[in-house]
């Protein structure tokens, strides 16, 4: 159900989602159905570019997440195409649990703004947030993560991230230097901060943390001397620093990076290595990963690498991350 | 100690299975291929199972291991529920099964499973860890856990635990009597009697509910609620296990095992720690809280039934008398319904009304708490039949297929003059948690592997719970019923709303 452009002035979008509440229980009660129920477990703002692409991922993302993660959320699109002042569209999402009569429907509201607008957003959002639930950045905005940012939209984009309980970046794609020194900046403000390509690295990091449940691999642990871990892309991504990283401080060993050609883009290859034994895991297509402890064979799935199951793995972890935290400062040593 | 796993990050990873194998007696049977196969696959599928495991399935068709994994894999592909089948994952996987086959009662198929196991432990390292599983018949329990005496196979480096299916025993004295066999092979700490009731996400969820709230602890007594309603109704019949169920009834089948597990978490004191022996030690105290009747009682505290054919949505639907493998004369309850005090500061008074009961008109799971009525009826609520008292509040706890809580409560209708209706305040488990949830196998098994009783019964709970519902068999075992006495179809026969209005009660409709 979508609604005509309103000003985004928040007490007409709230007054506006009222309204299509009332509509949607009309109309089921008129179908002589169950009244539809509103799911929301949290506040999920997106702030996204306005290109086809990139901004039909994030719809596709969006709508697939409703179902685990309900929320109201705020989509901000930054577009030029924008029209004079602040608009707002009010819609709910709905869909039926397969073989459940009762519609499940969430609130979703747009706004799109030009870039000189953006310093409008923050009051707009404060005022349509949901009380008392978490409320979630999800920043796909590229230029968010840039350093270059000091004009009126990342001042705007700064205050709707300063209302957020977590905020949700992807530095894939974006040079890491640049975009790990923002991270560190908000975090240095004592914001809660989530890379998605930091979540890429769960399956990598299950696996290897199982290997070392074993009590004789966890003792053969100190004997590992060699650490390579291989990528695809032209340089480094984040995820492979993060591998090393987070390696780093369980192992009292260096972790060589290096280009390999495989399936990528993105991490590619982990080898451990001490005098006994060898752990690898390496990519052997796109939705597995094959483990090799000394001439033992295992394939691993990789099941949980999409947009959607990266995006649900942050929101189920809302509070501080100690590991990702220790892995973020390690970042530092590995690149100095 | 050993040092801790530096790489463990318990926020994001999952409990995983140990090194270990498990051998399941019973392996062609519906349980493996529909429940246990189904949730070995999927922990594999979540990185869940590691290098060092292995499975040993038993039962007396002659199969190779490549046969049992073909079937195996069959199976899971058939079952597997909300979960996509990863080929490459499962010839990974596969490689971790083996058979043996042989009878139970054959010494030649214990050594059998011995040298595979040996085998297993040298292929696949598995720690010397082993889990029995009991997915046979209950004739063959006492047997198998003999032999597996008799064998030494109850010791060994690493540990050796068992899990035995429901149901525990047919009555009080047989359930004694197995678990009396049992700890002489296996010490109480090392059997997990399976519940799977108590490995539904939103029966553990009652717990959390409960314990994680402050608001509803404070009513959840005898001051604040009237009565409260346990319901398990199941739309079909007996599908094919008319013969199993005629010597069970649902009182054994569903009352006995599940429901009161159920009540008793619902009614349990708050544990001092969430630890397996507090949880469990509570849920005991409560089931030993419930009171036994006396036979004189069973009349009228207790009502049997059994469904007779009907016509259902246009279809003949058979009564219970003319399902495959019954008797025409069956004196089987295929209904049951009771009502239960627990006698304790909490809850003295309360009655708790339990019925179970096949071909009712539909399949629900729920347990109804319902509130007192405040003390003063200050507004009226329009109904067909004219204004009466409103209907007090209700705290439903779904627990299938629609998981969830809601509460009924008063509001005002919209317009003028003060009319009120009930309204109800909905909490979705799928809507707000729309993530699949893990089947309680795939709970109950890494549980038992990583050495977690919480969600097991143990011997005092299941003898506990055994003596409630003696009584109520042993009356009804000498007692001729007039079945069928209630339609397919049907919420029951008409004695079990009897009951409830002795107490001044009526049944919800679910």
């Amino acid at each position: 159900m979508s609604s005509v452009a309103l000003p985004a002035q928040p007490e007409r979008i709230m007054k506006e989602l009222a309204r299509v509440w009332t509509s949607l229980a009309e109309e089921e009660r008129h179908q002589g159905g169950p009244t539809v129920l509103r799911a929301c477990a949290m506040t999920l703002i997106v702030a996204t570019d306005d290109e086809d692409e990139e901004s039909l991922a994030a719809s596709q993302t969006l709508t697939e997440l409703m179902h685990a993660h309900p929320s109201r959320a705020i989509v901000l699109r930054s577009s030029d195409r924008a029209g004079e002042g602040l608009s707002a569209h009010v819609f709910a999402q709905c869909w039926k649990p397969f073989g459940k009569a009762q519609q499940i429907c969430c609130e979703q509201i747009e706004i799109a703004a030009r870039p000189d607008q953006w310093l409008d957003v923050g009051p707009t959002v404060l005022g349509i947030i949901v009380p008392d639930l978490p409320v979630v950045v999800w920043c796909r905005q590229k230029s968010a993560l840039r350093s270059s940012a000091n004009d009126r939209a990342q001042v705007g984009l700064e205050s709707v991230l300063s209302l957020a309980t977590k905020t949700i970046v992807d530095t894939r794609g974006i040079p890491v230097p640049e975009a790990l020194a923002r991270m560190r900046e908000w975090k240095q403000r004592g914001r809660i901060v989530g890379d998605l390509e930091w979540t890429r690295l769960t399956p990598w990091r299950q696996t290897i943390a199982h290997v070392f449940e074993d009590f004789d691999a966890l003792s053969e642990l100190k004997n590992i001397r060699t650490v390579e871990i291989a990528y695809t892309d032209e340089v480094a991504p984040a995820s492979a620093l993060y591998a090393a990283a987070w390696l780093e401080n369980g192992i009292a060993a260096n972790a060589a990076l290096r280009r390999e050609e495989g399936f990528g883009p993105g991490l590619h290859r982990i080898s451990l290595k001490s005098g006994n034994t060898s752990i690898e895991l390496e990519r052997t297509g796109p939705t597995c990963i094959r483990l090799n402890v000394g001439d033992k064979e295992q394939q691993i799935s990789m099941a949980g690498s999409s947009l959607y199951e990266l995006m649900h793995e942050e929101l189920t972890v809302l509070g501080p991350d100690a590991v990702f935290d220790a892995a973020f400062e390690k970042v530092r040593e590995i690149r100095s | 100690m050993a040092d801790a796993n530096p790489f463990q990050d318990p926020l994001r990873f999952e409990r995983r299975v140990p090194p270990c194998a498990i051998v399941i007696f019973g392996a062609n049977g519906d349980l493996t291929k529909r429940k246990l196969l189904p949730a070995l696959y999927r922990l594999a599928y979540e990185r869940r199972i590691p290098q060092n495991f292995a499975m040993v399935g038993n039962s007396r068709t002659p199969m190779s291991d490549e046969d049992f994994r073909q079937k195996m894999k069959e199976s899971v592909q058939k079952f597997i529920e909300n979960s996509p089948f990863d080929e490459s994952v499962w010839e990974s996987f596969e490689q971790t099964l083996y058979y043996v086959a042989g009878d139970l009662k054959d010494t030649r198929c214990y050594q059998a499973i011995q040298k595979k196991l040996a085998e297993a432990e040298q292929q696949n390292q598995t720690g010397d860890n082993v889990l029995y599983y009991l997915s046979t018949q209950p004739s063959y329990y006492e047997i198998v856990i003999e032999q597996l005496g008799k064998h030494t196979m109850n010791r060994g480096k690493g540990w050796r635990r068992i899990v035995i299916e429901k149901p525990f025993g047919h009555d009080l004295a047989s359930a004694h009597k197995l678990n009396q066999q049992t700890h002489e092979v296996f010490p109480e700490e090392d059997v997990y009697r399976i519940d799977h009731y108590l490995g539904k996400e939103t029966v553990q969820n009652i717990l959390a509910f409960r314990f994680g709230n402050g608001i509803f602890e404070p009513l959840w007594n005898r001051r604040y609620v009237n009565n409260v309603q346990i319901t398990a109704a199941e739309s079909i019949g007996v599908e094919g296990r008319g013969a199993y169920y005629q010597e069970a009834g649902a009182l054994r089948d569903m009352i006995q095992n599940h429901l009161l597990q159920v009540m008793a978490t619902v009614t349990m004191e708050p544990p001092t720690v969430f630890d397996a022996t507090n949880v469990r030690d509570e849920r005991a105290k409560l089931l030993r809280a419930i009171r036994v009747m006396k036979p004189e009682q069973v009349p009228l505290y207790a009502v049997a039934g059994q469904y007779g054919p009907a016509k259902i949505g246009g279809q003949q639907v058979p009564g219970f008398r003319q399902e495959e493998g019954v008797d025409p004369e069956s004196q089987t309850d295929t209904y049951a319904a009771g009502t239960f005090f627990v006698d304790n500061w909490r809850w003295a008074g309360v009655p708790f009304y339990i019925r179970s009961g096949k071909r009712l008109p539909k399949r629900v799971t729920d347990i109804a708490i319902q509130f007192n009525a405040p003390p003063l009826a200050m507004f009226q609520q329009e109904t067909r039949m004219g204004p009466r008292a409103p209907r007090p509040n209700l705290l439903v706890l779904r627990i299938q297929p629609e998981e969830g809580i809601s509460l009924r409560f008063l509001s005002k209708s919209p317009g003028s003059g003060m009319r009120v209706r009930p309204v109800s305040m909905d909490f979705n488990y799928g809507s707000s948690f729309g993530e699949r949830s893990p089947s309680a196998y795939e709970t109950l098994l890494v549980d038992v592997m990583t050495g977690d009783p919480t969600l097991y019964t143990r011997q005092d709970m299941v003898e506990a719970s055994w003596k409630v519902v003696q009584p109520i068999l042993d009356v009804w075992q000498n007692q001729k019923f007039n079945f069928p006495n209630y339609d397919a179809g049907t919420w029951g026969p008409r004695e079990s709303d009897e009951m409830l209005a002795r107490q001044g009660h009526v049944w919800r409709t679910p």
